[in-house]
């Protein structure tokens, strides 16, 4: 009962009201998340769409493995933070399970940025950096590239926010200073991890697949 | 609290079961786009990318992020979302699709 | 209404209100009170407002002469920039929503706070910081890029701040879309027993929809800056066409983002109209369920029109041609909350206080902005007078003539109930109907210099348009007095107007049945509602005859 009251927060009368609120509300921000990120896709679909040859040469310079087993990666972290936030929301799951998972994800967004590091090192090394000394002759390839490492980038800033959030859950979890069983916080940073998983499922046909058939 | 446990002790297979499923399904799909992007189809290659995508996006989001238990609510902010950024891609590619370069 | 009165209303021991529990700095800069965070906000955007008015002071003064006689190109083109951004973001987008939007929602729905109160605070000084880069822009020689930084040449050959301006304008955004959330949140989730859907006051419904825009439009814009910023900054190729980038683009991005922007300042001055001409006409609102559909059209329909603002740079044709039609479109709901507002007022019993002066002024200036956005909707029309002084005369009707007006018809409507003071009429009623004619005598004439070739933006102009120049000018003056008069009295009232009663104009609505100041927790006991908004009057009645029982929508427990 004091660990529900130590949960409730002004203006709420009660926790589930609250949870609800916070739920909804975390929803229509991913609302939002889904015009900005739709924004970038857009940004690049007409650029692709006035550029198809160069954005086709473009793609085919990215590697298919970092970015496929990359891919792999982020789902294998939807895995075990799904896992995570289900066994926190039903009744008499296990702390350790829980946590477990929790510490997988981290791991596994963790592992994402050393492949995606690995990736850009490549990347810098094949001279894929718009500006002089490009590896590629037509000029909209640096604008692919010029996308590239702006929507990786912005997708890297707002997966490492995300491992943040989920190693502090982790962290107050394992020394109990937080309960996360039924924890609205740990609903809140399950849903924003997918959809930091989901703006990865769209980039990946959009940077790694183009070009490959030709 | 061990009685608790209990109940769903043996069950924890059933929560990695259905997870575990779903998370099959998307690397199945994964690699599928992958060879897909390989094979020559014209813009049949491009759209099956996008396509793919657009199944395991829905995957995370109904199973994952558990839509389809969620409040009519929650169902309409993210369809809101959804229908504004299909807006802004209509209405812009109606301009870049028809230009004709005269005008 | 005296002391008397006053003391008979309370049958409560005295408690502080929110305005004095609690008087450390302290108390003030971490607060989580809607009402206290709304006064913060208030004090901001005051002060940005007169920034932004300065600015363009200092453009109307050396328009007074076709050759200019004290600023430069450089100079000017930097001050009309610096107008726009200030005013656009730092005092048009969080005017009424994060002022009075704050204060009155959670009153409105009969709630003790918004939904996420922290976050509530986090947005204000999101705001704070944005408002710090645009300081430090103007103070570093500011941007000439105008408020819409269109590319290359913000990216590429402007050699000014383009990237603070642009940074000051991203931060502030993610205030906009923090106290969108928040709201959308409360008005779902707060709302008192019996306080269904279809019996909220007009005001709440423009802030919800208000907020549903700020949510999904901001995050475009976001955008279409971080692209600016990252080309100008990191070098990276996004709008150059050489490396075949589209400048059309960014526009695209931009105005998908800007065109609801104006709805963003549109929609919660036409909330404000609607609560103050009943309570003056004594009138219940005419066609309560086609207002509410006008503003959700309103806000819905004004996301597919952005192309309007681009029927000169290179869209198709084809584009261009849907975006006509629909800007057509949007003038039906808002023609229809036009025509209800003044069919609210049909056998009224109206009285000209000042509230009203600025509703009315409002109902009269936003037709004849809205009208003027008619001849823009149309190509032909719209390609001879782009980029002049009609679409300056055209937007200022609506942003200064409109959302201003009844900016000021709230201040004026719920000064009592956020002060617990009365302001003194006479004053109110001057400053008012100053405003009205210094407004009409400084857009007026732009109508028709634009109409006859003035161009938008330059710093001089053939001499053929002076008179129209210098009229605008002078009303600029008589404008700028008519604003400094309420910083006057208003401020005078704080420290010796008389006390307000909980309700001092007999209006309906949860937020005149609680004190005045309100309590830090808004209602000394739980509301519960059980009629619909604006009942002034019985029905088949007109006129209200101020009978206690029918004002309020409140039912003690």
């Amino acid at each position: 009962m004091t660990e529900a009251t130590s949960l409730l927060r002004e203006p709420w009368e009660r926790l589930e009201r609250q949870r609800q609120a916070g739920k909804f509300g975390i929803w229509v921000f991913l609302a939002s998340e889904t015009l900005f990120f739709g924004a970038l896709m857009l940004t690049y679909a007409v650029c692709r769409v006035e550029h198809p040859d160069a954005f086709a040469a473009a793609g085919r310079e990215t590697n298919i493995w970092f970015g496929t087993i990359n891919t792999a990666i982020l789902l294998t972290s939807s895995l075990t933070m799904a896992v995570a936030s289900q066994a926190a929301a039903e009744n008499g799951r296990s702390r350790r399970l829980i946590l477990v998972c929790l510490g997988a994800t981290a791991a596994l967004g963790l592992a994402f940025m050393i492949v995606k590091g690995f990736e850009y090192k490549e990347d810098i090394e094949k001279h894929l950096l718009p500006g002089a000394g490009f590896a590629l002759r037509q000029p909209a390839a640096q604008l692919f590239y010029g996308l590239y490492w702006l929507v990786t980038g912005v997708h890297a800033i707002h997966l490492t926010i995300g491992i943040v959030l989920v190693v502090r859950l982790v962290l107050l979890g394992a020394a109990r200073q937080i309960r996360l069983r039924g924890s609205p916080e740990l609903e809140v940073t399950a849903l924003y991890w997918h959809l930091v998983d989901v703006i990865w499922i769209f980039l990946y046909p959009l940077i790694y697949l183009p070009g490959r058939a030709s | 609290m061990s009685g608790e446990r209990g109940r769903h002790q043996g069950r924890s297979s059933g929560l990695w079961l259905r997870n575990a499923s779903v998370w099959a399904a998307l690397l199945g799909l994964l690699l599928l786009s992958m060879f897909l992007a390989y094979v020559p189809m014209g813009p049949l290659t491009v759209a099956s990318g996008v396509a793919i995508a657009v199944i395991k996006s829905a995957l995370v989001v109904v199973f994952f992020m558990e839509l389809i238990r969620a409040r009519a609510l929650i169902r309409l902010a993210a369809l809101a979302g959804l229908i504004f950024v299909a807006v802004m891609f209509a209405l812009t590619l109606a301009d870049v699709l028809t230009r004709t370069g005269k005008i | 209404m005296t002391d008397a009165a006053l003391a008979d209303e309370l049958p409560f021991p005295p408690r502080a209100d929110y305005l004095r529990a609690g008087s450390t700095l302290l108390s003030w800069l971490a607060t989580t009170d809607h009402k206290r965070i709304a006064i913060l906000y208030a004090l901001t955007i005051t002060v940005f407002f007169f920034m932004g008015g300065a600015a363009i002071t200092a453009v109307r003064v050396e328009l007074f002469v076709p050759n200019g006689w004290f600023l430069s190109s450089d100079t000017y083109n930097r001050l009309f920039s610096f107008h726009g951004i200030i005013m656009v973001w730092f005092f048009l987008v969080p005017s009424i929503p994060n002022t009075f939007g704050n204060f009155l929602l959670p009153l409105m729905i009969g709630a003790p706070d918004v939904a996420f109160p922290r976050l509530n605070l986090f947005s204000w000084y999101l705001t704070l910081v944005g408002g710090i880069f645009a300081v430090y822009t103007l103070v570093a020689g500011g941007v000439d890029t105008g408020w819409t930084f269109y590319t290359p040449f913000s990216t590429m050959f402007s050699n000014t701040h383009v990237l603070t301006a642009a940074a000051a304008v991203f931060v502030v955004g993610f205030a906009s879309i923090a106290t969108g959330v928040n709201f959308i949140a409360t008005t779902h989730m707060l709302r008192a027993p019996g306080m269904t859907w279809f019996r909220l006051p007009m005001f709440v419904w423009s802030i919800y929809a208000t907020s549903i825009v700020m949510v999904l439009a901001t995050p475009v814009l976001a955008i279409s800056l971080m692209l600016v910023i990252a080309e100008r900054w990191l070098g990276l190729p996004i709008f150059d066409p050489a490396r075949g980038g589209d400048p059309i683009l960014f526009q695209h991005l931009f105005w998908f983002y800007s065109h609801p922007a104006v709805y963003i300042m549109v929609l919660p001055a036409m909330g404000v109209v609607s609560e103050i001409i009943p309570c003056f006409a004594r009138r219940r609102l005419f066609g309560y369920d086609f207002m509410v559909y006008a503003i959700v059209a309103i806000a819905g329909i004004g996301f597919f029109v952005w192309g309007h603002h681009m029927f000169v740079s290179g869209q198709s044709p084809y584009a261009s041609l849907i975006f006509s039609f629909l800007s057509f479109v949007i003038a039906v709901p808002s023609a229809i909350k036009v025509f209800n507002w003044t069919a609210s007022l049909y056998r009224g019993q109206i009285s000209f206080n000042s509230p009203m002066l600025y509703a009315l002024g409002f109902v009269g200036l936003f037709t004849t902005g809205g009208l003027s956005g008619l001849f823009l909707a149309s190509i032909p029309i719209d390609v001879h007078v782009t980029d002049t002084y009609f679409v300056v005369a055209h937007f200022h009707y609506i942003m200064v003539g409109g959302s201003v007006s009844a900016f000021f018809g709230a201040l004026h409507f719920w000064w009592p109930k956020i002060t617990g003071k009365m302001y003194p009429e006479s004053w109110a009623q001057f400053a008012a109907i100053t405003m009205y004619f210094g407004f009409n005598m400084t857009f007026l004439p732009q109508f028709v210099a634009g109409y006859l070739g003035m161009p938008r933006r330059y710093h001089t102009y053939p001499a053929e348009f002076q008179v129209y120049n210098v009229m605008s000018s002078a009303g600029a003056a008589v404008l700028a007095a008519a604003y400094l008069l309420p910083l006057m009295y208003l401020t005078w009232s704080l420290f010796h107007g008389l006390r307000a009663s909980g309700n001092p104009w007999g209006a309906t609505g949860l937020e005149w049945t609680t004190t005045s100041p309100p309590p830090p927790h808004n209602f000394d006991i739980q509301p519960l509602v059980d009629r619909p908004p604006y009942q002034y009057h019985a029905e088949g009645q007109s006129a209200g005859t101020d009978s206690p029982e029918v004002q309020n929508a409140r039912s003690l427990r």
